[in-house]
């Protein structure tokens, strides 16, 4: 008996990182969950697998989430596999985000916009049309990032896609008003999101890198880890943040609050 | 309830002898806590919370103190530190107050809810968060805040004051709580029905007739419940919450997404949630 028992997951960019964790976290607590990667290899079986391995029903859906076309595709797999969807975490980010002003072009640009605000938003467009059409309501969660609320060097393209979200889900909220769904954002702050090196690789928290980085600077004392996103995901798509709505929550260790960073 | 998120914590919750209040103490109980329940008086209402966590097989002590009094808020921590051995949680709740016409706010009535529901809050924490330090195990401090912090309502100028202060506050406290394993943060309640209701009405908490006309401004299109705040209460407190430091996390089922103006309803005197 978990949080989430019988639920029904998707999890866009799950294949490693932060989506694998909250894809781990979720299946935890008792929901099934897709897990949807650009990148379909062994390491994107192996994320599936580490589903099963915990008695629920873990699939993998290849697809691109930056086109709408490629998007839905990915959902149909997912509604023939599981049934209907209860969940949707939006997720998915290329590697490689940040970019100087000058170096920033047009074709950077249309790709950051495709994936993270037009992906996310017709991703979750099509999700809650189908929570809507099986009347039981549901949850939708999009990765915001620490740089929708701050300017730091060369993040401008991305930070705009991610501040797009926390106006998307006040959107969202209002506009689905009265079908019981929640749309949310967890803005995640310094985090590690490598996959471990050791051939076992059934953990939550990936791998920490560069340990000293982050810790002088954060009123947490420590990087960030994908449980800590997954968790705060598990809060707001669990019963204890159902009245949660159209909200951004900073998991940052009090980095946004203290203003350190840059010191 | 089989996912216990609060298994052996110790909490401290001020203003719980019912409504928000008296639903935190009851789901951290489920989730497996003991806690402190504090008034400024002991009633029927206090002695049904203390059952309800004590059915739920937790401990439940008894704290009868005024936050806005110091040697009240010392003596409330040092009977709850005795009664269970160290303080994990801290829920700042309790709040006195009634609105008040812009124009007609006096130095008393200012004096009076700030030194509640601000000193009180912040000296309350910092005496626990110095006993957090001494026990050396870190732990959670919660404020609960209000959507007043955000934007006004009608005559509620001081109470709004106080509220964007706690959200201030939490910001400081996890700059200066740096490297203690203490988390600072705040919950934002919008319309929360913490009625007190006969048994057999239960059911009607939150129903269209507690919202009337502020109904169609709640995208969640309910009012919101005390297990609400309890829940994210419950996630600050727990393993979950550990990364999340100097947040204000908004419980309004939507209500401060929305935008025109005129969605902005009063709160109805003695309309819990909000001011009471």
């Amino acid at each position: 008996m978990g949080l989430l028992d019988g639920k029904k997951a998707l999890i866009t960019g799950a294949r490693k990182g932060i989506g694998r964790g909250i894809a781990l976290t979720l299946a935890n607590e008792g929901a099934d969950v897709g897990i949807n990667d650009i990148v379909d290899d062994e390491v994107s079986q192996r994320a599936a697998e580490l589903v099963s391995k915990r008695g629920v029903k873990g699939t993998f859906h290849a697809g691109d989430v930056s086109t709408v076309a490629g998007f839905n595709a990915v959902i149909d797999s997912f509604l023939a596999e599981h049934g209907r969807i209860d969940i949707l975490i939006n997720n998915a980010i290329f590697p490689d985000q940040s970019r100087p002003l000058f170096d920033t072009d047009e074709v950077f640009w249309d790709r950051m916009m495709d994936l993270s605000l037009k992906g996310y938003f017709f991703g979750s467009q099509r999700a809650a049309k189908e929570m809507i059409a099986q009347g039981t309501g549901g949850s939708i969660v999009c990765l915001a990032s620490v740089h929708a609320y701050v300017g730091i060097e060369n993040w401008t393209a991305y930070g705009t896609a991610k501040a797009g979200l926390r106006r998307m889900v006040k959107g969202f909220a209002i506009d689905l008003k009265g079908h019981n769904i929640n749309a949310n954002c967890i803005a995640p702050g310094a985090i590690s999101n490598r996959l471990p090196d050791a051939d076992d690789d059934d953990v939550i928290d990936g791998a920490p890198h560069d340990p000293s980085r982050f810790t002088s600077h954060l009123p947490a004392a420590k990087g960030g880890l994908p449980s800590d996103i997954a968790n705060a995901v598990l809060y707001l798509t669990s019963e204890l943040g159902q009245y949660v709505n159209g909200e951004t929550i900073l998991v940052d260790g009090g980095m946004i609050a203290t203003k350190k960073m840059q010191d | 309830m089989t996912t216990k998120l609060l298994e052996g914590k110790k909490a401290l919750i001020t203003g719980s002898r019912r409504g928000i209040g008296a639903g935190i103490a009851q789901l951290f109980a489920e989730h497996g806590a003991d806690v402190g329940i504090n008034d400024v008086v002991r009633d029927d209402e206090a002695d049904k919370t203390i059952a309800a966590v004590e059915s739920l097989g937790r401990k439940a002590s008894w704290h009868q103190a005024d936050v806005g009094n110091a040697d009240d808020r010392s003596r409330m921590l040092d009977e709850f530190v005795a009664e269970h051995g160290r303080i994990d949680i801290l829920v700042n709740n309790a709040v006195a107050s009634r609105d008040m016409r812009f124009t007609e706010i006096t130095e008393e009535f200012w004096d009076h809810l700030v030194g509640h529901a601000l000193k009180g809050y912040l000296f309350m924490a910092q005496s626990v968060a110095n006993r957090m330090i001494e026990h050396g195990h870190g732990g959670s401090i919660i404020n609960i805040s209000s959507v007043h912090s955000y934007r006004a309502w009608p005559h509620d100028t001081v109470y709004g004051i106080v509220k964007a202060g706690l959200n201030r506050m939490v910001l400081s406290m996890a700059h200066d709580l740096a490297g203690t394993g203490i988390t600072a943060n705040c919950v934002a309640p919008g319309y929360i029905d913490s009625r007190v209701l006969p048994e057999d009405q239960e059911s009607g908490r939150g129903n269209d007739e507690y919202l009337g006309s502020a109904l169609g401004f709640i995208p969640s299109r309910r009012g919101g419940l005390p297990k609400d705040i309890a829940g994210a209460c419950v996630f600050l407190a727990s393993d979950l919450g550990e990364y999340v430091n100097g947040q204000t996390i908004t419980v309004d089922g939507g209500f401060l997404a929305g935008g025109y103006p005129q969605d902005s309803q009063p709160l109805e005197p003695g309309m819990p949630g909000a001011v009471e």
